[in-house]
């Protein structure tokens, strides 16, 4: 009966009951909104990459390796040489490498000189393995395979021939045009920078380097072949046959064990030739992440106001009812209720509207993710989940009907006193 | 606190009033009530007469416990409601006290039904047959059963005052207040809300007091006073 009273009261002022439902609902649809983009937002970025163990540069700040070697922000310090590469790639403990070689670029868009091992072994998300949404990998040496929204962007698909250029800009004096590239690929999108790549073989970077005569094909693979090659040939004009780069930017690496990981990455850092240092990915994206914190805790702070201007609103409405309930209170107190109940049931009047606000700001919210999920996943490969109910979802909604409780209790004084004053 | 229905109740006080003062607030100089004396036995059918703003109210008001007197002794049913807490009031109130005022009778937003239901909620007993004793009540005081469900807003003024009479009967109250609740009736409704009210009062054995500026209702009581009268009489 009591909630039956605190229904048939807020229907007997439906318009302003409905204005401040609203107001919550969109306060939690923002609340809840902004923490699943958040906390995917972090997932996506934790596992930009994932499954590679150590990630080895010339010698800078962890920052620096991991922005340019993964999020290809900023420039290298210095290059590796190709022999610390092959070392360290063909140390026991190691199981696959992926080599990187940075400096070129298309339309603004970074190049990747990388290996046939950077598909197959490089993954993002938890564990997902690249995949193409047309055509395959490269093999021949001029092959270029796109990241989705390289292709999309500038609209090339498979059998498109694309033009390198040396440096970033996209009006760089120095292009390659003497050898162009053929779109072999397009990946899927991954939500990753690798989305925003475009990537060759390290062959072919060093061929247009060279010259640009045609290679034969195959000739190299990522560790462990043409031991008999020398190096420090690729500046040479030698048009014939395909040479050993005489260094390359970084390199992922996969070990075959775990346990391996720390031991490799002292070896690395310690190493001998020349100064590498080694980063273990994870540990570098979640500092680069802490250093992002500030961003996350404004769209908290954001979403905390929202949510405090809707309960004001509504603790507003609720006021300014009491004055219009004089005639209604004292009938109330007449048939012997006590203050105390008048003052709960002007609580339970706000916590109808929130739940009913949270009930519609969460659906409204799941409706939302589920309609406007896919593109957002294959427009910023930003995965969003559509479980709602995570513990810290919880953990925000017993907030709000705190919020709604406080916001509330002014009111709800308010015709405490008028129940006590009621004659 | 449930006023003892012995059956020599007749010869108990309904309402006994001792030197009892009031003034909002502690005003001293507005003193608004000032009874030496006054007393209302069991059974008895009071019509209150007086000018408007005379403190017809203030004094019903303090008989249903809603205000406490300044100084003085007030007993209702034999209970006395000044040594009582305000919860205890309350309660006394919702199993002891039935009220029926000129208007806003009803809580607008429910329909007849669950106004009774809600009114009944508040007494001790927590009566689990309300709805049997409602439809009981809403049939002796004539109200169509297609009318129960109805929002009471679209009840007529006749029909509500009824309905109210219902309301402020379910919990079996042993006295009931009425604030001019004729006032607003044309002279049929009116007629017809006092005969009906007059014989559940009588078949249920309680105490009325009636407060009007109506002095041609005067032939359905037992007693006529004028609050002048009340107020100012010596001990």
């Amino acid at each position: 009966m009591f909630l039956k009273v605190a229904m048939g009261s807020l229907l007997s002022r439906k318009g302003s009951a409905a204005m401040t439902l609203m107001a919550i609902s969109v306060a939690v649809f923002v609340l809840l909104g902004i923490e699943q983009i958040r906390q995917q937002a972090r997932d996506s970025f934790a596992s930009t990459v994932s499954g590679v163990d150590l990630i080895v540069g010339a010698k800078t700040g962890s920052m620096n390796l991991l922005l340019y070697s993964v999020f290809r922000i900023g420039s290298p310090t210095d290059n590796i040489s190709w022999q610390a590469y092959r070392d360290i790639a063909e140390s026991d403990d190691v199981a696959w490498a992926i080599p990187i070689s940075l400096g070129d670029s298309h339309e603004g868009y970074r190049v990747v000189g990388t290996a046939q091992a950077f598909f197959d072994h490089f993954s993002f998300g938890k564990k997902r393995r690249l995949t193409f949404s047309e055509g395959t990998a490269f093999e021949g040496t001029f092959d270029a395979v796109l990241g989705s929204e390289v292709a999309s962007a500038l609209g090339y698909s498979v059998g498109r021939e694309i033009i390198l250029a040396h440096g970033l800009a996209s009006t760089s004096f120095t292009k390659h045009g003497n050898q162009p590239f053929i779109v072999v690929g397009v990946l899927a999108p991954t939500g990753t920078p690798v989305d925003q790549t475009i990537h060759v073989r390290l062959e072919g970077i060093e061929a247009m380097h060279a010259g640009g005569t045609m290679i034969p094909v195959g000739a190299f693979s990522s560790q462990s072949n043409s031991e008999s090659e020398s190096e420090s040939e690729s500046e040479s004009e030698s048009e014939s046959e395909f040479t050993e780069p005489e260094s390359i930017t970084a390199f992922m690496l996969g070990l075959k064990s775990r346990m391996s990981t720390f031991s490799l990455q002292r070896q690395i850092n310690e190493f001998a030739g020349e100064p590498l240092m080694a980063i273990l990915p994870g540990v570098a994206l979640s500092e680069l992440w802490q250093m992002m914190s500030m961003f996350e805790n404004v769209l908290r702070l954001i979403s905390a106001l929202v949510l405090l201007a809707a309960v004001l609103g509504m603790g507003a409405v609720l006021l300014a009812s009491i004055r219009e309930r004089r005639q209604e209170i004292h009938l109330l107190r007449m048939m012997g209720a006590s203050p105390l109940y008048l003052f709960c049931l002007v609580e339970m009047e706000a916590l109808i509207l929130c739940s009913l606000g949270m009930g519609i700001g969460g659906v409204g919210l799941y409706a939302a993710l589920l309609i406007v999920g896919d593109a957002v996943f294959s427009r910023f490969g930003l995965y969003l989940d559509t479980t709602l109910f995570t513990p810290e979802a919880a953990l925000m909604l017993v907030m709000v009907l705190l919020a709604t409780l406080a916001a509330a209790a002014a009111p709800s004084i308010k015709m405490y006193t008028a129940a006590k004053d009621a004659t | 606190m449930t006023g003892g229905r012995s059956p020599d109740r007749k010869q108990l006080m309904a309402v006994q009033l001792d030197r009892v003062q009031f003034s909002y607030r502690g005003d001293r100089q507005g003193q608004l009530l000032n009874i030496t004396q006054w007393a209302v036995n069991r059974g008895e059918r009071v019509l209150i007469h007086g000018p408007s703003g005379a403190g017809k109210t203030t004094l019903l008001n303090i008989l249903s416990g809603l205000l406490t007197c300044t100084r003085g002794e007030v007993a209702v049913m034999d209970q006395r409601l000044d040594k009582m807490s305000a919860k205890q009031r309350d309660r006394f109130r919702a199993n002891n006290i039935g009220c029926v005022f000129q208007r806003f009778n009803l809580i607008p937003y429910l329909n007849a039904i669950d106004n009774i239901g809600l009114a009944s909620t508040f007494s001790a007993a927590g009566n689990a047959q309300w709805r049997d004793e409602a439809s009981a009540l809403l049939n002796s005081l004539m109200i169509e059963q297609t009318d129960w469900a109805k929002p009471t807003s679209n009840l007529s003024m006749g029909q509500q005052q009824r309905v109210a009479i219902a309301r402020a009967l379910i919990n079996s109250p042993a006295l009931l207040i009425a604030d001019e609740p004729t006032s607003s009736l044309d002279s049929e409704n009116r007629d017809n809300f006092l005969a009906i009210l007059m014989e559940l009062i009588s078949k249920r054995d309680m105490t009325l007091i009636f407060v009007s500026h109506d002095m041609a209702l005067a032939e359905h009581f037992t007693r006529l006073e004028a609050l002048y009268d009340i107020t100012q009489r010596p001990s």
